[in-house]
């Protein structure tokens, strides 16, 4: 954790850190935080080209998104200009960003098997996209507790009249984005097609956290 | 920065970039690092023009304004309501439920006392800073006014430190 934390936040732009690459003494892998001197970087920190030379690959993150640049347009460019071997985060990475603390955290242990010129696995490092259909189930199933009888009785007849295949593929969708949060295949939401009472209770015990 | 409300849960949205803005980027890098490092040469130099980091301070108060009045909104979740797969239902149902969940999330009340806190901040970052073009020429008064701008912006920058990071699912 303190590799990246004192890259980030209140630290000063150009801090970065080295993790060694195995099979040349030249390699690293550099966790960067250039502020908004992304592009710059290269010209900044000659070494940088010697490392991406060498096999190595730098990682830039930063308190805001896309490692500090502007745009996800400008990181691609920096990120095509080095062939793979450079990367910004695309999220944002701030001392309260747990989500993103975790990620980072196991893409840096996956990092530290790498050898020189391996393909460092970039879409890892990413939190997942958000669980539209779980909260979207989430979201109708606690307004239901929140309705008057009669409000909830529109809403459930609007679902029943919705197509079969709409409705299979919100809470397939969902289920599997519950079973990817949780890393566990295994799962099964307890909601019912036909959003049962005690399923909607069920489902809104074990769905937590987005 | 304050962690995260225990119990909170958020779904991350650009539109609260903003926050981060305002907190990190302009309070605490910019307004409250310059002053608290420049005081001391700032309050003894009598010909001084007013520092360009002071002179910002309007527009992104303007920004800091617009943000602190729609928190409520802009941390509510009934705004994914349109956003996902639920916006395939009717209209006047998709209502019922941005109504029901709006509820559940004040209910829940864990925006009103942090838009309250960040609304009062403000406040008092506002009043202080509308007196910066008129105390400046005055050197003995400057002490003060960077004191004050430092204590107030401080306040200010703790409140909004301390709002979630994306929208509130209650």
């Amino acid at each position: 954790m303190e590799i990246f934390y004192s890259a980030v936040g209140d630290k000063l732009p150009g801090r970065r850190h080295e993790l060694p690459l195995s099979g040349s003494a030249e390699a690293w892998f550099w966790i960067v935080h250039a502020g908004s001197r992304v592009a710059e970087f290269f010209d900044d920190d000659p070494r940088a080209n010697v490392c991406l030379a060498n096999g190595g690959a730098i990682f830039f993150l930063s308190s805001g998104r896309y490692g500090g640049l502007e745009s996800e347009a400008k990181a691609l460019d920096v990120e095509r200009a080095h062939g793979g071997r450079v990367y910004c985060l695309r999220a944002a990475c701030t001392k309260t960003s747990t989500v993103v603390h975790d990620r980072v955290e196991s893409f840096l242990k996956i990092v530290a098997g790498l050898n020189a010129w391996n393909p460092v696995p970039w879409q890892e490092v990413e939190p997942p996209a958000a669980h539209e259909n779980l909260l979207a189930l989430y979201l109708m199933l606690k307004a239901l507790e929140f309705m008057t009888e009669q409000e909830r009785n529109n809403v459930l007849s609007a679902w029943s009249a919705m197509p079969e295949l709409w409705k299979k593929d919100l809470l397939d969708a969902a289920e599997q984005e519950y079973r990817h949060m949780h890393c566990d295949t295994t799962l099964k939401l307890p909601i019912s097609p036909d959003l049962s009472l005690e399923s909607r209770r069920k489902t809104l015990e074990v769905v937590t956290g987005f | 920065m304050p962690p995260e409300p225990a119990g909170i849960k958020v779904v991350l949205s650009r539109r609260h970039d903003v926050r981060a803005i305002l907190e990190h980027t302009w309070l605490k890098r910019r307004l409250l690092a310059q002053v608290r490092d420049n005081s001391a040469s700032w309050a003894t130099a009598s010909d001084l023009p007013v520092p360009g980091v002071l002179v910002g301070v309007d527009g992104r108060l303007v920004i800091a304004r617009r943000f602190v009045s729609t928190l409520v909104d802009l941390y509510g979740p009934a705004q994914l309501v349109d956003d996902g797969p639920l916006s395939s239902l009717p209209s006047s149902v998709t209502n019922l439920i941005k109504s029901a969940i709006h509820r559940a999330f004040l209910q829940s009340d864990v925006i009103r006392p942090l838009e309250k806190e960040a609304s009062l901040a403000l406040e008092e970052f506002e009043a202080v800073a509308s007196t910066i073009s008129t105390t400046w020429p005055n050197p003995q008064a400057r002490p003060e006014l960077l004191r004050s701008l430092s204590i107030t912006g401080e306040r200010l920058r703790a409140a909004l430190a301390a709002l979630p990071e994306g929208i509130v699912i209650p």
